[in-house]
């Protein structure tokens, strides 16, 4: 049995998740779900609409874009992270290069708990608020750098 | 008793101190300058020409005075903060070797009431400068906190200074008395140099607010630049709170002269006025240190700021009210006089900088930085120098009518005293509705979009002659029933006729408002709109006018359709068509509801919900049990239009299900009261403890009396996550638990929060604690929720926009925008609820312990009995899960009734910690 206390701080490896209070996660992780897939199964398609994030429990992934392989992921890595928020086009394929446990959180179910939690989803704005912030800084830089160029 | 121990005393917290022991050093000797000066220029005065120009100095020396006012601000805006206040101890050092020269070299009356002017000048300079720094140091519940404090250093120096010049004027002389002055106002310099390299960034001031004050100050003639002394105060608040800074100083300068007055009948040479000086205001100072120190901290714990402002004003005002009443009955008034004025003089000295300067202070300080110091230059730069000019003003009138008499002006002080109440009660009201207008309002929605009436003046009157459709929509929607027919049909026509989808569909609803056969060829053209919000809607009001007489051009739409076009065709005609519709039509509904294709049955569930029909439900009963999600969902959706009850137990069994809950919580909601008594049935049931707090949330999501009713037992429930749910849910539906047996409840509930919070905050201060990051997380995250549950209890006991608009701005990255918050709870609710929550709010959850986290007393293992041995948990089961794991890595044995206690709480992750 996979106890919930653990799984709130698998959660906090993910971006997303990693500013906020493990207290809240708590609820993230009861809707988690433990879900194996075997060597070589493709479990998403490049085009497909998404509808589900993971967490790699054990095992690997390659996620693979035209033949070309694009990353290795292991341990406590994300696949489609942003899927649990909206729901965007898988941009790459993933397969399973070895047996592989994963956490699977579908965006239904995180909906579903946005509404009942909207404290939760005032987090995860402050969150997206706060990337948004950073992301304009990091262009004012790169801005200023080419303006002296 | 170790340092910790002293702040504690002092509530001066760790990181506050090296900032608060350089202001307190810098307050210690601006005040030993200004005590020796004081005594200085007043043996002097007394001695050399006697009391009578004392008058003319304070007319005079006022206009000078509020020259240096204004100069003061004109630089104030101009040159850097901490530049302008080493100016002023400049000016200080100058002034004593001024007086030291004419000491030395001789003096005429003209130089001695030059240089009094010149003196008082000095003091407000002073005042302005300190009270300056501390304004833009603090915010407004530090201030309240450490202004009292501060002004301990002004006190001991002062008493100090004034029992030290007889001594000094002894061994040494008076003129030497001056050289202690500068060296004093030397030594400051040092401690505010040392504040301005800790405080940069505080002591900076955006001068941009100032400038175009600059602009205009500079190009004026002279004469104009002259008349800018007069100040022009454009916020109402400042020009109260300088309204009462005038009377204060009308009052000190009338009691002062008063009692100089007194003083030179009775001494006559310089070593007994030095000595009576010193004695007198050396005692004074020390009643006002005791007062800083033993009381001021219970005063401004336990009143509010608008009360505590009054304190002196009244004392004044009552001493005044005794000396007007109390002559009459007394022999020899003149012995009467110098106890009443001196004992008010010394009443004076004791409260004036123990009570009422720090509180009048504190007035400023929820606005923004340049206008804290706006705020005092009004009071101290400008309305202190015309109560003073006003004050000697009087005297001089009062000397030119030969009525120049105590009596007389003990009259005077009374009036000027109940003036001085009178604003500051009115300056109280207007401080609690400042101090709410500063905090940013929540945004606004619809519902505050009014058209004004110069707005509905211009729609019914010129703009007839306009032809754009946006005045003319909104001229229909306003005005369209009093517009004749024809008028208003033919402007309805043009709108029709529109490319725009937005003027469509607003004049859709106008056809369903105004109907008229002329519209129906528009609509019949509309019915394949493009868009489909206009197709639908013109499916709609064509359909409801027309009845059975639309099936004839629905009927080719239909044949021609597919996908949610059929699904808003099929709708109308099925809602409006009459039988023959229901007929010819409910047939196709039919099918698709049994059809194997689960697209056509999502089709159905809307069409059903387009319908919205009571009577539609008994497709939905079929629908919300289908084996696919999608439909389902889109059935429940249905169920919510439908709103027939006998779909409740349905909706309540699928709101379970933690796929489609979120659907079945809405149309649950759409039901309003209705559903609650299915909802509190189901509470009684052994479903899983998770399950039955959703439906407490589910309650809290409806409106209304009856829900209040079910809420209220539930925020005093044993378990932690009912009481949760239920206050979250109160509060967001606005229920107000007026009544006083409810609003002890809710203060037991605020007790057990602060309990709760004081054991968190202990575990946190704990030395271990910086080394157990996930359970102080844990820790802190309890606090943060503890901050949230506490305002949303006072918000089911006051105003509940009140509440949110705290809750809001306690987010506010801006810590002088959440000072603002704490002063304007503090100032709309009861000081016992102040008590209680004003603690946890102003916890700072990133600082650190005032002990350094040295505590090593606080056990982890006691923290269990603290919080589980109340009568009610108060605490998230995370963190006892986390505890519960604590226990276990570390070998802790558990209380075998604590264990018992979680195991009953039925909570899914305790349960796994402790099966572990």
């Amino acid at each position: 049995m996979e106890f919930l206390v653990d799984k709130v701080f698998s959660l906090k490896s993910i971006s997303v998740f990693e500013s906020l209070p493990e207290a809240s996660l708590l609820d993230v992780a009861r809707i988690m779900e433990i879900e194996e897939f075997e060597r070589g199964e493709e479990f998403i398609k490049k085009g497909d609409i998404a509808e589900d994030m993971y967490i790699i429990k054990s095992g690997k992934v390659e996620v693979h874009h035209d033949g070309s392989v694009l990353a290795v992921l292991g341990e406590n890595e994300i696949v489609g992270e942003l899927a649990i928020l909206a729901p965007i086009r898988r941009t790459a394929s993933v397969s399973a290069i070895t047996d592989v446990i994963v956490y699977r959180i579908g965006r239904e179910f995180f909906m579903d708990l946005l509404y009942e939690k909207p404290e939760l989803m005032s987090d995860i704005i402050e969150v997206l608020i706060g990337r948004i912030i950073n992301l304009n800084e990091e262009l004012k830089k790169y801005k200023s750098i080419i303006d002296k160029r | 008793m170790n340092n910790s121990a002293l702040l504690k005393i002092l509530k001066v917290e760790s990181d506050e101190w090296p900032t608060f022991a350089q202001m307190l050093g810098h307050s210690f000797f601006n005040s030993l300058g200004i005590a020796f000066s004081f005594t200085a220029i007043n043996v002097l005065l007394i001695n050399l020409h006697g009391i009578e120009l004392l008058p003319w100095i304070y007319l005079f020396g006022g206009l000078m005075v509020l020259g240096f006012g204004r100069i003061y601000a004109y630089l104030e805006s101009r040159v850097p903060s901490v530049q302008l206040f080493a100016g002023v101890l400049l000016f200080g050092v100058s002034w004593t070797l001024m007086a030291r020269g004419l000491t030395v070299w001789g003096d005429t009356m003209l130089m001695l009431a030059v240089l009094y002017a010149l003196y008082l000048a000095l003091y407000q300079l002073i005042n302005l400068e300190f009270w300056g720094a501390a304004a833009l140091i603090y915010d407004v519940r530090q201030s309240k906190r450490l202004f009292g404090l501060l002004s301990t250093g002004e006190s001991v120096a002062k008493m100090g200074g004034y029992l030290a010049t007889p001594l000094i004027v002894s061994v040494f002389s008076l003129s030497d008395l001056l050289f202690f002055a500068a060296a004093s106002f030397g030594i400051s310099f040092f401690f505010l140099f040392q504040l301005s390299r800790v405080n940069t960034r505080a002591l900076d001031v955006d001068h941009d607010h100032h400038h175009g004050d600059h602009q205009v100050f500079h190009r004026k003639s002279l004469l104009a630049k002259f008349l800018e002394i007069i100040p022009k105060i454009k916020d109402s608040y400042l020009k109260i709170t300088g309204l009462f800074a005038l009377f204060s100083a009308v009052v000190y300068y009338l009691v002062h002269y008063s009692f100089l007055n007194r003083v030179e009948v009775h001494f006559d040479n310089i070593d007994e006025l030095a000595f009576f000086f010193g004695m007198f205001f050396g005692i004074g100072k020390g009643i006002n240190l005791l007062i800083k120190l033993l009381l001021y901290s219970r005063i401004f714990n336990n009143m509010k700021i608008g009360f505590i402002i009054l304190l002196f004003p009244l004392t004044i005002g009552v001493l005044a009210l005794f000396g007007m009443v109390g002559q009459f009955f007394v022999a020899d008034d003149l012995i009467f006089f110098l106890w009443v004025f001196g004992f008010i003089m010394l009443m004076d000295e004791v409260f004036r900088t123990s009570i009422y300067l720090p509180s009048f202070f504190v007035l400023f300080q929820p606005l923004k930085k340049h206008q804290r110091l706006e705020g005092h230059t009004i009071a101290k730069g400008y309305m202190e120098p015309i109560g003073m000019a006003v004050a000697g003003l009087l005297m001089v009138a009062l000397m030119w009518q030969n009525i120049f008499r105590l009596n007389i002006i003990i009259l005077f002080l009374g009036v000027a005293a109940f003036c001085w109440i009178g604003i500051g009660i009115l300056l109280s009201g207007k401080y609690r509705e400042k101090v709410s207008h500063l905090l940013k309002n929540r945004l606004l929605t619809s519902s505050n979009i009014q058209l004004t009436v110069d707005e509905m003046e211009v729609l019914s009157g010129d703009e007839k002659s306009t032809y754009d459709p946006v005045t003319q929509l909104y001229r229909l929607k306003l005005l369209g029933a009093q517009m004749p027919l024809n008028e208003r049909n033919s402007t309805l026509i043009e709108l029709l006729k529109s490319d725009s989808e937005m003027i469509l569909y607003e004049s859709l609803s106008l056809v369903d408002e105004y109907p008229n056969e002329v519209f129906w060829p528009y609509l019949i053209e509309m019915l394949t709109h493009p868009d489909h919000l206009v197709c639908k809607r013109a499916s709609f009001v064509y359909c409801k006018h027309l009845q059975e007489e639309s099936l004839e051009a629905m009927e080719g739409v239909i044949r021609e359709s597919e996908g949610s076009r059929l699904e808003y065709y099929l709708a109308a005609v099925l809602k409006y068509s009459g039988l023959y519709g229901a007929i010819q039509y409910g047939r196709i509904l039919m099918e698709m509801i049994g059809s194997e294709n689960a697209a056509d049955r999502k089709s159905a569930a809307r069409i059903v919900a387009l319908i919205g029909r009571s009577n539609y439900y008994h497709p939905l009963t079929i629908l919300i049990n289908d084996s696919d999600k999608k439909v389902r969902k889109e059935a429940i959706i249905a169920t919510s239009k439908v709103a027939n009850d006998r779909m409740l137990p349905l909706l309540i069994r699928r709101y379970r299900e933690t796929d489609i809950s979120r659907y079945a919580a809405r149309a649950i909601e759409g039901f309003g009261p209705v559903a609650l008594p299915y909802i509190s049935r189901e509470l009684n049931k052994l479903y899983p403890r998770e399950d039955l707090v959703r439906f407490v949330k589910l309650i809290g999501r409806i409106r209304g009396e009856e829900s209040e009713k079910i809420l209220f037992p539930l925020i005093t429930h044993k378990d932690f996550e009912y009481r949760k749910e239920a206050i979250y849910g109160a509060f967001r539906m606005g229920a107000r638990f007026a009544d006083r047996e409810k609003i002890s409840a809710l203060e037991d509930v605020l007790k057990l929060e602060l309990e709760v919070f004081a054991v968190l905050k202990n575990q946190i201060y704990r030395k271990e604690g910086l080394f157990e990051n996930h359970l102080c997380e844990a820790f802190r995250n309890e606090i943060r929720q503890i901050k949230g549950r506490v305002l949303r209890i006072l918000g089911l006991i006051y105003d509940k926009h009140l509440i949110q608009r705290a809750l809001d701005n306690l987010r506010n990255r801006d810590a002088f925008l959440r000072s603002n918050v704490l002063e304007m709870l503090e100032s709309e609710i009861k000081m016992k609820h102040c008590k209680m929550v004003i603690p946890i709010l102003e916890f700072k959850l990133s600082g650190v312990s005032p002990e350094g986290n040295q505590n090593e007393a606080i056990s982890r293992t006691r923290v269990m009995s603290e919080l589980l041995d109340k009568p009610l948990i108060g605490i998230s089961d995370w963190t006892l899960a986390l505890l519960i794991r604590y226990y276990r890595e570390n070998d802790l044995s558990m209380d075998h009734e604590h264990l018992k206690r979680l195991s009953e709480m039925r909570s899914d992750v305790i349960s796994q910690e402790l099966n572990n």
